[in-house]
């Protein structure tokens, strides 16, 4: 569609402005920053001590970071086809003609309305507890003792126990977006394809899917960037545990610290703290490429 | 749409006349601190001041005024707020022409506290941990030394010093030193708190346990008598596992030497005998059940209130353990506390005169245009009376002397007497930060829960050191 | 609503099955944090929720000690303002992202995503020096400024791909009644793109909603205090007190609101959709 060079300034202008404002300032700064030695987050400009990509190649070394790193693909992965699977499941559910869909879509999306903190200690004080938790009292009225005496947030557990009490956070979200979407799908076309005789899979891999690439792709760039920021739950399931420590969480370590003492002798440097973030940002921006590349934009008109 | 680009140009605007005021304003700025750095000049005349104010007594309305803004470290739920209120009503009803406004930032206030006083934000006194605010606000910290000799409030005539438990004053002081800063006092200690065992007297009696602990031996005998009566002597939470290395290893060799394994970049130092010695020492505790099965999976509060419901004995923590879990514990809970035992085969830099101790601190800002005011109000907050609010409201250590300790704690003063040497957070085995977090704390994990055996602790950890530092 | 998509009623009963296993999971673990608000904290961990019959002192409490009534009326003021804000600017840009070719669109577009990929931490302290030093702290305006401004990448984001989507026949056919660009996109682009519109308010409610970070730099007083800061002082209190119950009653307090909001907009969703199908 064509619009005049006007009306397309007076549109975009507003939003435009805004990032120039907000968002291009701490983001360029974030970028020297993380070339740069600097002890605190609001230091001047003047403390900050030039080390080149010292900040870049201490992590790709430290295996801490590594580790983190590995954490949050897994993350991406696993959580991400838990997710859209579920979150896929549901909204085509809700497009169907069952009864209630108000109800359920609201029950679907209750747990994103939950602080994250609140949730975290539902989940690791009473679902994953080992003594009266849900799981083992599930497990032992199921007579699966060797289940029921798991316990879920020791060492070997705790990764995949985040991973679901995350997941069943966030199904509802996406849920949304792709319930939304296929809702704008016109209703004519599965009508048609009710009359060919269609079955309800032909119709989800001819119709749905296709007609959602647009919303597809979006829902699974807003994943990326949730998942790569994945972070709050690292903190409260794990503090900083090298078994659910995430770069986002790292980062958040090395900006604000555990507490910067005169005690600890490795000198605070935000700088790193900038290159993580700077790393994840760039991340992101790969993974979104590659998802516009495998989902690419020729939209089908209907 | 207009609306929205108006709106939005006005803001501009706004920018550009403060970034224009704020030019003049980092001038006057960056003349201040070199008038008050150098003392005497800038400081006299506010001394002059506030020794008036002190000498007409407190009782009196003083001629102070203007406006103190303190930025609290509690969070308005927390007890020690309620405190903190009372404190600054005493303050006004003494001088009603100061203008208080109390901020409680919680501790958010960490990440606050620097770009607010960085960007000129009036705050006159703000709290924070005295060691962490000496190593980030360093340019901002005011001289305490000579508003310090005021007389206090409710001490009977001490200085404001002198009213405060002197090993928290001198490591308040020894601080400075190490921030680099010019030595003195920069921050009035409060809220002290120490890393201690804390234990249910009840569980104790019943085992049949006469004493407490003090050396491992002891210890091990005190586990197994809490074990033959059914009892499961130890329990932590994933938050402090830590402590309890460190408090192991601290209490053997001390934390500077802690402090150098946790960073030994060749993996050697894992192989001392000490390593080993600490190593089976903790599979021992592991093979005869002194430790609680659930510390693999504790996730914080899980352990603590497992010690408050008097399923277990003994929890390594801070002293504010107590507050923590008085809701669970309930009034009749007979809380005992006792300083890490005494390894055998130490170098004597540990033991019981090693303690890992500190408090919270008030602090002022050096740029503050009110400092005779805002010491007042610090006077207030470390009064006598304000402690005794912390003591008995808060079950905190009161910071001045002669000032009663909440029950719970009283025994923990003997750890305070014994304390010679002050050793840093997990007795410095936290100071090796990622290596710390990624391999000392979850390899301990293994050999607490009995993954591993000693023999391959020593060998895990030592190549683990030698790899970790290798990229470096 | 009558017409079905793509599953007939008769043969639905297998869409049940995840259904009522997530409502049976729901009730269990929200049952649980509405008992454990009514509970002790002894109750809590010694698994004995409401042993000794539900006590609201929890939320008496909260009531009296914290002005919970004018958090919720302040955080209703800045949601509002803020979920309205985000919409009128980020609907039109995302609009022209979305549906009009012109130069530099793939630069316009990267840069709305690289805004969302940097990690918002990295945003919030060097704004707070910004706003400090312009001296625009402790106003409610620029609170709500804030949530418009830091929001607008998302909402911009997320619109483009609802604009994109949409029949080009809407403003051909508005173009033959003579409608300008801008009678255009408001009368018949924004009616359709309703669902997109909403649901991206809800994220924005939410997020807005349970903020907390920038409402306790900017609106840290009594009179202008959010709820989401009320309650992240209430978990941060409490728990240093060990009050349990406390946190969950606050959590309680602060979630209902919420979720009855989202409840009512929620219906908006299909009566926004009918209104796209009539048209269409």
């Amino acid at each position: 569609m064509r619009l005049s060079k006007s009306i397309i300034a007076l549109f975009l202008l507003p939003a435009v402005l805004i990032y120039l404002a907000i968002f291009l300032y701490p983001t360029l700064r974030t970028l020297a920053m993380s070339f740069y030695d600097i002890p605190s987050l609001s230091s001047k400009i003047n403390e900050w001590e030039f080390k080149g990509i010292q900040n870049y190649s201490d992590l790709i070394h430290n295996s801490y970071f590594i580790e983190s790193v590995r954490n949050v693909l897994g993350i991406w992965a696993i959580g991400g086809v838990l997710i859209f699977v579920f979150a896929f499941l549901f909204a085509i559910i809700l497009t169907s003609d069952v009864r209630g869909k108000n109800f359920w879509r609201s029950l679907i999306f209750l747990p994103n309305t939950v602080s994250a903190v609140v949730l975290s200690v539902v989940w690791l004080q009473y679902i994953f507890n080992s003594d009266y938790g849900l799981l083992t009292t599930v497990f032992n009225r199921l007579g699966l003792t060797a289940l029921a005496n798991i316990q879920w947030t020791d060492n070997e557990h705790i990764y995949f126990s985040m991973i679901i009490a995350f997941s069943f956070g966030s199904i509802g979200y996406f849920m949304l977006i792709l319930n939304a979407g296929i809702n704008r799908i016109p209703s004519d076309y599965y009508e048609a394809a009710t009359l060919d005789g269609a079955s309800v899979w032909v119709k989800f891999f001819k119709i749905t899917l296709p007609l959602l690439r647009d919303v597809f792709r979006t829902t699974l760039v807003l994943w990326t960037i949730t998942a790569f920021n994945f972070f709050v739950w690292s903190a409260t399931f794990g503090l900083d545990d090298p078994h659910t420590v995430t770069p986002g969480f790292y980062m958040y370590q090395k900006v604000f610290g555990k507490g910067t003492s005169v005690y600890s002798e490795e000198v605070f440097n935000v700088g790193a703290g900038a290159s993580v973030g700077i790393l994840i940002t760039v991340a992101i921006l790969i993974v979104t490429a590659l998802i516009n590349r495998l989902f690419p934009k020729d939209r089908l008109e209907y | 749409m207009n609306k929205k680009t108006k709106s939005f140009g006005s803001l501009l605007l706004a920018v550009m006349l403060t970034l224009s005021v704020l030019a003049g304003c980092s001038k006057s700025n960056n003349a201040e601190p070199s008038a008050a750095s150098s003392t005497s000049p800038s400081a006299s005349p506010s001394e002059t001041v506030a020794a008036n104010a002190s000498e007409g007594a407190s009782a009196e309305a003083s001629g102070l005024e203007g406006k103190v803004v303190f930025w609290s470290m509690w969070s308005n739920t927390e007890p020690q707020a309620k405190v903190i209120d009372e404190a600054v009503a005493d303050f006004k009803s003494a001088n009603p022409k100061v203008e208080v406004e109390v901020k409680y930032n919680g501790r958010d206030i960490n990440k606050l506290i620097k770009p607010a006083l960085e960007s000129g934000e009036q705050i006159d006194i703000f709290e924070q941990d005295p060691g962490a605010a000496l190593a980030n606000l360093k340019d901002h910290v005011l001289k305490l030394d000579e508003l310090l000799d005021q007389q206090s409030i409710g001490t009977d005539g001490k200085s404001v010093k002198d009213s405060i438990i002197p090993s928290l004053i001198e490591w308040v002081k020894s601080l400075s030193a190490q921030a680099g800063l010019e030595e003195g006092y920069y921050a009035i200690p409060q809220q002290p708190y120490a890393v201690l065992f804390f234990y249910n007297k009840a569980l104790f009696n019943k085992a049949g346990i006469t004493g407490v602990p003090t050396s491992w031996e002891e210890f091990l005998a005190a586990c197994e008598k809490l074990k033959q009566a059914g009892i499961e002597p130890i329990t932590f939470d994933d938050a402090y596992r830590s402590l309890f290395i460190g408090g192991y290893l601290g209490s053997a060799m001390g934390s500077d030497w802690t402090d150098s394994l946790v960073k030994d970049k060749t993996g050697d130092m894992w192989k001392d005998p000490m390593v080993l010695q600490f190593a089976n020492d903790i599979q021992n505790l592991k093979q005869k059940d002194y430790f609680s099965k659930k510390i693999a999976g504790n996730k914080y509060p899980a352990g603590q209130q497992y010690l408050a419901l008097g399923n277990a004995a003994m929890y390594l923590n801070g002293t504010w353990l107590p507050n923590e879990i008085a809701e669970t514990a309930g009034p009749d809970f007979q809380w005992g506390s006792f300083q890490f035992p005494t390894v055998p085969n130490g170098n004597d830099k540990g033991g019981q005169q090693g303690l890992t101790f500190g408090a919270q601190g008030l602090l002022m800002n050096k740029n503050s245009k009110n400092i005779p005011a805002a010491f007042e109000l610090v006077k207030f907050l470390v009064s006598k009376k304000a402690q005794e609010g912390m003591a008995t409201q808060a079950v905190a250590i009161p910071a001045t002397v002669d000032t009663k300790w909440p029950a719970p704690l009283e025994e923990a003063a003997v750890a305070f007497n014994n304390a010679k040497l002050n050793m840093p957070w997990g007795a410095g085995i936290e100071n090796g930060a990622d290596f710390s977090s990624g391999t000392v704390i979850p390899v301990f994990m293994e050999l607490a829960t009995g993954k591993i055996n000693a023999e391959q602790y020593v060998a895990k950890m030592a190549a683990a050191a030698k790899k970790f530092y290798s990229g470096k | 609503m009558r017409n079905s998509k793509f599953m007939q009623r008769k043969n639905l009963w297998p869409a049940y099955i995840p259904l009522v296993a997530w409502l049976i999971f729901s009730v269990v673990l929200f049952g649980w944090v509405i008992l454990a608000s009514l509970s002790t904290t002894r109750e809590i961990f010694t698994n004995s929720l409401i042993g000794s019959g539900p006590k609201f002192a929890n939320y008496i409490e909260l009531f009296k000690s914290q002005a919970m009534g004018r958090y919720f009326m302040n955080s209703v003021i800045y949601t509002f303002a803020s979920c309205i804000g985000i919409v009128v600017v980020a609907a039109p840009a995302a609009y022209i992202l979305g549906r009009v070719q012109f130069r530099g669109r793939v630069l316009v577009n990267a840069m709305f995503v690289s805004a969302l990929a940097i990690p918002s931490l990295l945003i919030s302290i060097p704004l707070f020096s910004l706003f400090v030093e312009m001296k625009l702290t402790g106003s409610i305006a620029t609170l709500i400024l804030i949530y418009i401004f830091t929001n607008v990448p998302f909402g911009v984001f997320f619109l483009t791909s609802f604009f994109s989507s949409i029949p080009k026949e809407f403003e051909e056919s508005a173009a033959m009644d003579g409608c300008g660009p801008i009678k255009a996109f408001i009368q018949i682009i924004l009616p359709v793109a309703q669902p997109g519109l909403i649901t991206l308010s809800i994220f924005n409610f939410l997020g807005v909603w349970n903020e907390y970070f920038y409402a306790l730099i900017f609106a840290n007083d009594s009179s202008t205090r959010t709820l989401a800061l009320a309650l992240q002082s209430i978990v941060y209190g409490y728990s240093n007190t060990g009050n349990y119950g406390g946190i969950f009653a606050a959590c309680m307090i602060v979630f209902l609101p919420s979720f009855i909001v989202y409840l009512f907009v929620s219906k908006r969703i299909i009566s926004g959709m009918t209104i796209g199908a009539v048209k269409g």
